[in-house]
């Protein structure tokens, strides 16, 4: 019976899809910071 | 010291201790001295002479006058200021709804811009559903708040229906993703929802029974089978369904540490804590299927 158990090449992708989680989570926090800092500079 | 620093300096743990520990000697001194008749200077002049006794008089009279404006400050400090609340990081979930709205953004200007409507192909399904894995991990660890529970004692692994894009008929679970990605697992591939080798798979009882939740607070059946399995402490399952049609199933595994009594606690934890992700999961599989539809209908 074949293995049905993901292989290194699945585990390997599915890191690299972390990878890019952190890049965009961290580009989407600066987004929503600068959005923020726009609304605090307009108050003044 | 601004009144912020101030209130907080009264209210700093260490400073608790102090007036409290201070309250509670100076009480009990005045209730031994009520009840036996002991004096604090007699008994030190005993021990240190005349001069002596003075300065020890003096520091603990200073003391317990330090200890009083703390308390003094704290007391006008709680009346007259805001009331300290907790604020939880929503760091995960600001993100996760910008990330939403951008995509939309996204979507409008591809329809304005080009001829062919793509909208699979701008739907970044396979980054979003781990970006959401990775916020519900640490969400569960800052919910339960306890120094015990690491990002390694959470395993959540997300499957989808194969075809459910298509509306195929469902017949299998197929892997789609995991976290922690750093930890080497075994996951199975697929998981055959009609064969009798996956029957006692809770993700396959709950499509059976048409559940959208399955929460197991006592997991010792699983201990019999499989190394991780020994490790698996409680257990939750969430179906995501469009009406009645299973599109996919998110497994989350504590392990490692016990942390809730029974069934009716973790599920509480659960609804309370938890069910805004399903729906965020949920949400990705129902645009996924909604794009396909979308590209069938206007693809002709």
């Amino acid at each position: 019976m074949a293995n049905n158990d993901i292989s290194k090449n699945d585990k390997d992708q599915n890191k690299k899809r972390y990878e890019q989680v952190e890049k965009l989570k961290a580009e989407l926090a600066k987004e929503v910071k600068n959005e923020f800092k726009n609304v605090r500079e307009k108050k003044k | 010291m601004s009144l912020k620093k101030v209130k907080n300096f009264v209210n700093d743990p260490k400073a608790l201790l102090f007036t409290e520990l201070t309250n509670l000697m100076v009480i009990s001194y005045f209730l031994i001295k009520k009840i036996t008749n002991i004096s604090l200077t007699d008994g030190l002049n005993k021990i240190f002479h005349e001069g002596a006794t003075s300065f020890v008089i003096a520091f603990l009279l200073i003391v317990i006058l330090i200890s009083t404006i703390i308390v003094a400050i704290r007391i006008v400090a709680d009346k007259f200021f805001a009331v300290e609340i907790a604020i939880g990081s929503t760091a995960g979930s600001n993100e996760l709804s910008k990330l939403a709205n951008k995509e939309i953004s996204s979507h409008i200007k591809n329809i304005r811009t080009e001829n062919k409507i793509e909208f699979l192909k701008h739907h970044h399904f396979d980054i979003n559903i781990p970006f959401i894995v990775k916020e519900l991990s640490s969400h569960i660890r800052d919910t339960i708040n306890s120094k015990k529970v690491k990002s390694r004692d959470i395993f959540i692994s997300v499957y989808k229906t194969t075809g459910f894009e298509f509306q195929n008929d469902v017949r299998e679970l197929s892997y789609l993703t995991h976290y922690d990605p750093h930890r080497d697992v075994v996951v199975s591939r697929t998981i055959d929802l009609k064969a009798d080798k996956y029957k006692n798979y809770e993700c396959v009882k709950l499509f059976k029974e048409g559940k959208n939740l399955v929460a197991k607070s006592n997991c010792d059946d699983y201990h019999k089978t499989g190394k991780r399995n020994k490790k698996i402490m409680h257990y939750i399952a969430f179906g995501l369904y469009r009406d009645d049609y299973l599109m996919g199933v998110v497994n989350i595994e504590f392990l490692n540490n016990k942390l809730f009594n029974d069934d009716d606690d973790l599920e509480e934890f659960v609804y309370k804590n938890l069910i805004g992700y399903k729906h965020l999961v949920e949400y990705q599989f129902l645009k996924r299927q909604f794009f396909s539809a979308l590209e069938g209908y206007y693809g002709e």
